[in-house]
């Protein structure tokens, strides 16, 4: 079972899991997630994220580490730095930030 | 990938390997199985799974209806209801409209039914007992010309009283449960703001449950002292 933030939920603080998380909601302060995190379409995101894979469909603000990959989908948002060993970045999605995939 | 798209209509989810700390607000459901320290205030239906394990560090957990199989530390407001399941564990205060507390549910705490300013006061902190001390003090006050040595005596008789229901429910807390559990159909027209009005039996009677969580570490010494003289 994973972690599901809804729509009309407001998390602000600290988040840390070993499953998967998914925000459809808000969520403000740091997200430390040992599995994948997806930001879906209509989320606000204002944090550092670390996590296995990234997939971002709303609005993330904030550095992300990624120990697998990070793809920002058409209509995602992402202003911050990336550091991630693959990256994708769909055509229409908006991108603010430095990437590193040296890691 | 295969995740997204797939949940985004309101039910939300605390997974049992996820810890939040800070406040979670808002107006869906949520069902909580991992750890939450903080504030919790959701206006729909918020179930604590067995493996949920919550503390509430300012104020109270409060939802429209709370349904609590884990473990809870801090003050518990349902603006609906409250029902705790078997293998509930809670300590803190419980105001609701209604509350129902099933067999194996335990509870360390006063429980406030009803609408009643108490029950919306007890969130809010420790006020409690103003109702039954303005009911103690009319019935003394009333035949004796003499209030302040006549509120004396009745404070210190009270205490045996107090320390005798209170030494035996905070051991047998399950039969606490079972009792307030039976007593809950009944109970839930808010017996609470009629307390103070009615005689030095109800309001003893209504004495065990104020007065158990007053019993902190090295409470029952003092009373043992004071109980001595």
């Amino acid at each position: 079972m994973a972690t599901v933030i809804g729509q009309d939920i407001t998390i602000e603080g600290e988040i840390t899991a070993d499953e998967a998380v998914v925000v459809a909601g808000t969520v403000r302060g740091k997200l430390s997630v040992d599995g994948p995190v997806t930001i879906e379409a209509g989320a606000v995101v204002e944090a550092d994220v670390g996590a296995s894979t990234l997939s971002v469909g709303g609005t993330l603000t904030g550095n992300v580490t990624a120990s697998e990959r990070v793809d920002l989908l058409a209509g995602g948002r992402l202003v911050g730095d990336v550091k991630a060993a693959r990256l994708t970045i769909a055509d229409g999605a908006v991108f603010k930030g430095n990437v590193d995939m040296e890691g | 990938m295969a995740s997204h798209s797939s949940s985004s209509n309101g039910a939300s989810v605390i997974g049992r390997a996820t810890v939040i700390r800070g406040t979670i607000r808002g107006d869906g459901d949520l069902q909580v199985e991992g750890r939450v320290e903080g504030v919790l205030d959701v206006s729909g239906e918020l179930t604590l799974e067995d493996s949920a394990r919550v503390r509430i560090e300012d104020g109270a957990l409060s939802a429209g209806r709370v349904a609590i199989r884990g473990a809870v530390s801090g003050n518990v407001r349902g603006t609906s209801s409250i029902v705790l399941e078997q293998g509930a564990r809670v300590v803190g205060d419980l105001s609701a409209p209604t509350i129902g507390i099933r067999p194996g549910g335990l509870l360390r705490g006063h429980v406030a039914t009803g609408d009643s300013p108490v029950s919306q006061a007890l969130t809010r902190g420790r006020v409690e007992r103003t109702p039954a001390r303005t009911g103690r003090t009319a019935a003394v006050a009333a035949p004796a010309p003499t209030p302040a040595p006549a509120r004396g005596r009745s404070a210190r008789a009270e205490v045996p009283a107090a320390r005798a229901s209170s030494s035996g429910s905070a051991y047998a807390s399950p039969a606490i449960t079972q009792r307030t559990a039976a007593e809950e159909p009944e109970a839930a027209p808010a017996p609470a703001p009629t307390r103070g009005r009615g005689s030095r039996e109800t309001a003893r009677e209504a004495a065990p449950p104020p007065v158990m969580p007053a019993l902190r570490k090295g409470a029952r010494g003092q009373m043992k002292r004071k109980n001595g003289k």
